[in-house]
């Protein structure tokens, strides 16, 4: 087909453009039409948009507070992005960001007299732990029972949610504080500010290094091993995988991946932790995940996005008075429309070559 | 306190009990035909919050509990239309496309529920009146378990022998079952399995739709974001434990319910000064599915695998 | 059917074809595997639409669109893998789709039964009938709905050569009642035994179309193939006492969790190549997944190489020595990967695929893409492999280059033991040449083949001892020279013993 004396049938036999090109027409349509729930909503579009890209990218606090709301999806969502490259539907991210929180919590306020250095390396281990654990239960129940890991890993959320609200009220309750929150956590253990003057910490530096040990790791053989589980079981056996280990392995690094995601809030934002602190991130990983096409460096990217639709939503509110909510209403509208993107980038291509006067050349 | 075990309290409880396990009844029921299908519907979670939220809304509105009743069935089948659209047209990944849909409703009835109502408190809305059967309700025990209710749940009573009847008695049930079986084989005799899914996936809105008008207009009488808290995954627990069989699985709901109202009556003795604090009542009830989950035999062999039609 | 033209991603699978079926005659359409035969009927019972071309019923020209039209129309079609529902009953199968009762239904489908000699019980469960009996409930269904035209899709595959004489009986029985029958083969034998008139296929065009009385097998055979065809592979005799493969009194269970394998015992030489026949389904897959590893062995032992590998992983197998041709090619390839990765499928722990240290990272944990690429590129050119780089996805190449990978794979590695299960099902001519012959050179080489297969010929010619299998239980062992055919027919349904 052609456009201009263009023939953009070559798109479609180009794999990665193609995906690039979906992923685009994906995202604009989904911010068309939340225009379209912000005018519904009450409020100018155009003036919504405005608010919120400026809220989100322009000024040094407001790209602080974007990197911020990154650095915790960034985590999560590339744990997300592994398990489910390996098959393993694990939506669970939302309990194991909790229970990382916690333990960086307990961890952050309770040892005394370490150097950063150490504190915050013990925290970031046994953060990575408690996630891990939180996602090998489910993990476990897939391998030997062949249990469905969506309803496992939903299940786990909602304990660990209620474990939280359990912590916080109770045993670490901040004495403090008249709000729901555990103790502000020791100076040994807060990560280094990045833009000083802001929020914004070194934990995103973290999240990248976690991003690279994943590209890393694609070009090993536990990584051809987890393509392979993912595309077909079955034959992974026939190909000498231990599956039920890949499983399990992967099932330990995504809960843990998303567990630092937790821990980041807490030793790196908010210095405590908050009841409800992370609500909500780990079904966006899932999103993010998915619109990063399940490999890290989309994922950085997806984050990003979302990241500062998070933020740029929280500003947007004072502006327009939409509730700061509408940033997960998008961003399941996103995550809908990325699921559409093979039939409507074919779906374009057919519009575009019926509105041009140009000539349709072979597309079956 | 008053005794646990006096007559008055025992009745309340076993009225409670049936209060409880009619919204889960009602999503399982809309799941198994769903699942008998071959189609594994995750989105059941927010087809039913889109009920809830929308069943309040227009009874808030225009003060008629029965628009919005209706309302919420038709808001939750709207999803479930796009759901099916995106899963039978599309090829999407069942799974995932219910991870959106849930996604994305908890992201817009939130939404719309702050732009309604705002943070004031949450007005409450008229209950649905209760109709005692007369002679059955006086029957003790199950009399005021079964025959005490609002009108909603009497309907339930009743799809509950339809849905069994449409699956096991009729020719269209058996169509639903050979395409959740081999769809292939299906199609070669003439089903439409695209079809099929289709309308499994808008019976299952249909359904879930009244579980989650029932459960902000017959119970709650309110609502708040994530109101439906994992009842439509539960659900899905109960299906398979169920053994895909609609009379099985509402027991089984019942029995949920049961636990579910063990669990507010032991909150309500022991309270928190007593030792146990309330989250831990709270999570019981998901400690209890993942438990349960342990019994999934028999699912239907194409469960869960998206059809494509070969052209 | 007029002018019927259909067009696959890279293939042309029926090219302007020109078929006609009188009534009341059975109708040959014969081809080799790939030459568009089953893709004709497909579209004749309405699971494809053609590109191009008519389709005429009696006089009017008819749109099928759907197997429900073709089944209005009174077209039935039974397919070499059947359609029907295993947890259902005979009369819910054939109830499917219709408003009909399932009473009346029962009272039909016994009728029919009786009318053509098609013994079956319609409250029984499929699940539990035998093949034979599964393709009467096929044939049963077909007629049920009219049935003027009932299409055969290779009935005989899952047949022994008892059950093929009753059907073809039954067809006979059914022309001369006015019906007419299509029967798609690439046997020749049967084609002369069984039809009126005879149309051959290849690569997607009409060859010919000829009384079945005007012609002779050898004319067929170079019809189908467009050449002379030799029916004879040349087998040389090496005999070698070493063992390198011993199933000793082995059992298993199947995916139903009856027992699929039942004190199975025997051997397999260096340089012999051992084929199973019997039809399958009767224990053939789970005794190539058990010496594998992919299945739980519940009594006996199996040695590889003398060590005892029973119940062992299929990685320490793999390392043994042992190749694995599958049934089923998704299970030795994945689509989306690339031609490179499939080609280390089942190796990517070997050397010299990994590479000892990456990036300071050391302990064989990474890939070596150039050892990769160049073992990859070598397996292409080699064995012939048709594909525009080793990076596309194994997707892109065609069915028969996706067999010569798993074959190329398997044999570089030089295996001591393969397992070979079906390895030229839907292959044409010259790709299953091609595979025999390099099954015969490995043979020549040393390795122990395990050869599983649905063509008795194919085994006939390959083998050097033949092992017939009925329902999990070893019937005999013979060496090739001693085989009859109606023997072995006779073993294959469990009726004799050697």
């Amino acid at each position: 087909m052609e456009l201009g004396g263009l023939d953009l049938s070559f798109i479609l036999n180009k794999p990665l453009l193609k995906e690039l090109i979906s992923v685009i027409l994906a995202v604009l349509s989904s911010v068309m039409v939340g225009g379209v729930i912000f005018s519904v909503s009450g409020a100018d579009p155009l003036l919504a948009y405005s608010a919120l890209i400026t809220g989100a990218l322009i000024g040094k606090h407001q790209i602080a507070e974007t990197i911020v709301k990154t650095t915790p999806l960034l985590f999560a969502s590339l744990g997300v992005a592994l398990a489910f490259k390996s098959g393993l539907w694990n939506v669970g991210a939302e309990g194991q960001i909790v229970i990382g929180s916690l333990v960086a919590a307990w961890l952050g306020f309770s040892i005394m007299g370490l150097p950063t250095i150490i504190h915050i390396l013990l925290t970031m281990i046994f953060s990575f732990l408690g996630g891990a654990m939180w996602a090998l239960i489910p993990g476990i129940l897939k391998a030997k029972a062949n249990i469905n890991e969506v309803l496992t890993t939903l299940m786990m959320n909602y304990i660990a949610y209620w474990i939280s609200v359990y912590v916080i009220y109770w045993p670490l309750d901040d004495p403090l504080s008249y709000n729901p929150q555990t103790p502000h956590v020791l100076p040994s253990a807060m990560l280094p500010t990045l833009i000083p003057g802001t929020r914004a910490h070194a934990g995103i530096l973290l999240a990248i290094v976690g991003a690279i040990l994943l590209i890393i790791m694609k070009k090993s053989i536990f990584g051809y091993e987890i393509k392979v589980v993912g595309a077909n079981p079955a034959a992974a056996k026939s190909a000498g995988i231990n599956v039920p280990k890949i499983i399990l392995t992967t099932m330990v690094i995504s809960g843990g991946l998303a567990a630092l995601g937790g821990m980041t809030e807490v030793i790196g934002r908010d210095l405590c932790l908050k009841l409800d602190a992370t609500l909500g991130y780990g079904y966006l990983a899932v999103a993010i995940a998915l619109v990063g096409n399940l490999n890290p460096i989309g994922v950085i990217f997806s984050s990003l996005f979302f990241g500062a639709l998070v933020n740029g939503a929280d500003v947007a509110y004072r502006v327009t008075r939409i509730p700061a909510v509408v940033a997960q209403a998008v961003a399941g509208l996103t995550m809908l429309f990325v699921l559409m993107k093979g039939p409507m980038l074919r779906f374009i291509l057919k519009l575009l070559t019926w509105l041009k006067i140009g000539s349709r050349s072979g597309l079956s | 306190m008053t005794s646990p075990l006096g007559g008055l309290e025992v009745s309340l409880f076993l009225n409670s009990v049936m209060v409880l396990a009619t919204p889960l009844i009602l999503a399982a029921l809309g799941e198994t035909i769903s699942e008998r299908a071959g189609v594994l519907n995750i989105g059941v979670e927010g087809y039913m919050l889109m009920a809830a939220f929308a069943s309040y809304a227009i009874t808030y509105y225009t003060n008629n509990l029965w628009s919005g009743v209706l309302g919420g069935i038709l808001g939750a089948m709207l999803i479930s239309i796009l759901h099916a659209y995106l899963g039978v047209f599309l090829g999407t990944d069942q799974v995932v496309s219910g991870i959106g849909i849930n996604v994305f409703v908890l992201g817009i009835t939130s939404l719309w529920y702050r732009i309604i109502i705002g943070t004031r408190t949450t007005p409450a809305i008229p209950p649905l009146e209760i109709i005692e059967i007369p002679l059955l309700s006086q029957i003790p025990i199950i009399g005021s378990m079964l025959f005490k209710h609002n009108v909603l749940v009497y309907l339930t009573y009743g799809l509950i022998p339809l849905c069994w009847f449409f699956l096991f008695r009729t020719a269209l049930g058996l169509k639903v079952r050979a395409v959740g079986e081999n769809p292939l084989a299906a199609e070669a005799m003439g089903v439409r399995v695209h079809y099929v899914h289709f309308f499994c996936t808008i019976i299952c809105g249909a359904l879930a739709g009244l579980g989650g008008s029932f459960l902000t207009l017959g119970y709650l009488q309110l609502f708040f974001d994530n109101v439906t808290a994992g009842r439509g995954f539960i659900a899905l627990a109960l299906v398979i434990v169920g053994g895909w069989d609609p009379i099985k699985v509402s027991l089984m709901s019942l029995v949920f319910g049961g636990i579910n109202a063990l669990q507010a009556r032991f909150q309500a003795i022991f309270g928190t000064y007593r030792g146990i604090p309330y989250p831990f009542m709270l999570m019981l009830p998901y400690i209890i599915t993942l438990v349960i989950l342990f019994k999934a035999k028999n699912a239907p062999k194409a469960l869960a695998v998206p059809y494509k039609r070969k052209k | 059917m007029v002018n019927i033209t259909k067009r696959f991603p890279g293939v042309l699978a029926n090219d302007h074809i020109f078929f006609e079926l009188k009534k009341g005659e059975v109708h040959a359409l014969l081809g080799e595997n790939g030459a568009g035969k089953t893709t004709l009927m497909n579209i004749l019972y309405g699971l494809y639409e053609p590109d191009e071309g008519e389709i005429y019923v009696g006089d009017k020209m008819a749109q099928i669109k759907s197997p429900e039209d073709a089944l209005e129309l009174g077209i039935g079609m039974v397919h070499q893998h059947f359609m029907l529902i295993l947890p259902f009953t005979v009369a819910e199968n054939i109830a499917l789709g219709l408003a009909r009762s399932l009473k009346d239904v029962s009272k039909e489908v016994a009728n029919l039964s009786e009318r053509y000699g098609l013994k079956i019980d319609p409250q029984a469960r499929i699940s539990q009938l035998s093949m034979g009996e599964r393709q009467r409930v096929e044939i049963i269904k077909a007629l049920y709905r009219g049935g003027n035209v009932l299409i055969l899709d290779e009935p005989t595959s899952v047949l022994t050569p008892q059950e093929t004489k009753e059907l073809f009986k039954v067809l006979r029985s059914m022309a001369n009642e006015g019906r007419s029958v299509i029967l798609i083969t690439h046997k020749l034998r049967e084609v002369m035994e069984v039809s009126d008139r005879v149309t051959v296929l290849r690569r997607g065009r009409v060859v010919a179309t000829k009384e079945t009385v005007h012609v002779n097998e050898k004319e067929l055979a170079k019809m189908m193939v467009g050449r002379e065809v030799r029916f004879e592979l040349a087998r040389h005799k090496t005999k070698s006492d070493s063992k390198i493969l011993e199933v000793e009194k082995i059992s298993a269970l199947g995916d139903d969790g009856l027992a699929a394998l039942k004190d199975v015992s025997f051997c397999i030489f260096e340089g012999e190549i051992l084929g199973v026949a019997g039809i399958s389904g009767n224990g053939q897959r789970e005794l190539a997944e058990v010496i594998m590893g992919l299945r739980k062995v519940m009594a006996g032992r199996i040695l590889i190489n003398s060590k005892d590998m029973t119940n062992r992983s299929p990685r320490e197998v793999i390392n043994e020595g042992v190749g694995y041709i599958p049934e089923n090619i998704m299970m030795a390839l994945i689509p989306d990967l690339s031609v490179a990765e499939n080609a280390i499928f089942g190796k990517q722990f070997i050397a010299p695929f990994i590479t000892t240290s990456f990036l300071l990272i050391g302990k064989n944990l990474f890939l070596n893409y150039e050892q990769i690429d160049k073992y990859a590129k070598e397996l292409v050119s080699v064995y012939d492999i048709k594909t525009t780089s080793i990076e596309v996805p194994v997707s892109y190449l065609s069915g028969g280059n996706m067999k010569r990978l798993i074959l190329a794979r398997e044999l570089s590695r030089k295996p001591k033991l393969l397992i070979a299960a079906y390895p030229t099902s839907g292959l044409d001519i010259s790709a299953t040449e091609y595979v025999r012959q390099k099954l015969v050179e490995q043979r020549e080489k040393g390795t122990a083949i395990l050869l599983t297969s649905e063509d008795l010929d194919e085994i006939l010619s390959l083998s050097d001892r033949i092992m017939i299998m009925h329902a999990g239980d070893i019937m005999g062992i013979i060496p090739t020279e001693k085989a009859n055919v109606e023997d072995i027919g006779l073993m294959m349904s469990g009726i004799r013993r050697a």
